[in-house]
């Protein structure tokens, strides 16, 4: 099994990932303290955008995970732990709210 | 180091013993490590998704969060993950002195952070907002009181390290504790940007 250690970058990749960070964050509480009235759920579903665009950001950045031959076994567990996150939040939301839509029933709103 | 001879450097292992990649082996060891850690937050977002609205009558996000004060700990955070990324580039060139600067200034920022946290959680608390208020403040404090626990330890291993370092300079085993100690680092940081976004700006907007 070959695990080398993660390159640890350069002055560039350490800049670059953090005007990036930096420019995604300014985004996101820009947008919440200035931007317009938007509807909540299109607000959040660009929040969760940013959110996302940042985690990559800066795993590839700051922790040098891309998709190279050298850093196969750093990409494998983040994939697979990745399908457990999805399964683990989007399973127990989906529960709950199902659990939620029973217990209200007979009840008003 | 006895000797008269340079520190070897993590490149220079891998090159004249590539059948010994400890560092390397280590370094994935705490991956996995960081991997397991990835579901424990999971557990507590998703923990937090569910309870979120359920105030008991009790404050909201909208009525409780400073979202600039929550800007300047994400920025401290932020500027401590880029400074620790520039304390390995140090250690890989044996610059000992521009090592202990960048680390120093990471726990200066990291304790900023979690100064401000703590501050945050005094203000709500004493205010009758901890974690018995309801169910939206136990998930909030379950949730950023472990990722402030995860920063705190992360200081404690980083103090530890200048003061290794100060006493023994950059050796093998410790460039290898630094390599883990900068994935810890920026690790937090990308929890923190779950926390910032789910937490506080759907906090008070929803």
């Amino acid at each position: 099994m070959k695990t080398s250690v993660p390159s640890h970058g350069s002055l560039r990749s350490y800049l670059g990932g953090f005007a990036a960070s930096l420019f995604l964050t300014l985004a996101s509480f820009g947008l919440v303290l200035y931007g317009p009235h938007l509807e909540s759920s299109f607000l959040f579903g660009i929040l969760a955008l940013l959110a996302i665009l940042q985690i990559t950001v800066q795993i590839y950045f700051f922790l040098h995970v891309d998709t190279s031959s050298e850093q196969l076994w750093h990409l494998l567990p983040l994939l697979y732990t990745l399908l457990i996150v999805i399964l683990l939040v989007g399973g127990t939301l989906w529960i709950m709210h199902n659990a939620n839509l029973h217990m209200m029933s007979g009840m008003d709103p | 180091m006895i000797t008269a001879q340079p520190p070897l450097v993590i490149g220079n292992i891998e090159r004249e013993h590539p059948e010994h990649d400890s560092v390397g082996l280590a370094t994935f060891g705490f991956w996995l490590y960081l991997m397991t850690d990835c579901v424990l937050f999971a557990a507590l977002f998703a923990t937090y998704a569910v309870l979120h609205q359920n105030f008991a009558g009790g404050p909201t996000g909208k009525d409780l969060f400073d979202i600039p004060y929550v800007f300047v700990e994400t920025l401290c955070l932020l500027l401590s993950s880029t400074t620790a990324g520039f304390a390995l580039l140090s250690m890989q060139r044996q610059d000992r002195i521009r090592l202990l600067y960048w680390l120093g200034l990471t726990v200066l920022l990291g304790m900023g952070f979690i100064g401000m946290e703590i501050h945050e959680f005094i203000r709500l608390m004493s205010a009758g907002n901890g974690p018995q208020r309801s169910g939206f403040l136990s998930a909030f404090f379950t949730l950023v009181g472990t990722h402030g626990l995860h920063v705190t330890i992360g200081l404690l291993w980083m103090i530890n390290m200048i003061l290794q370092i100060r006493r023994r300079g950059i050796t093998v085993p410790i460039q290898s504790r630094l390599i883990r100690l900068s994935l810890f680092w920026h690790f937090l940081d990308l929890i923190w940007i779950g926390v910032f976004t789910l937490v506080y700006l759907m906090g008070v907007s929803s």
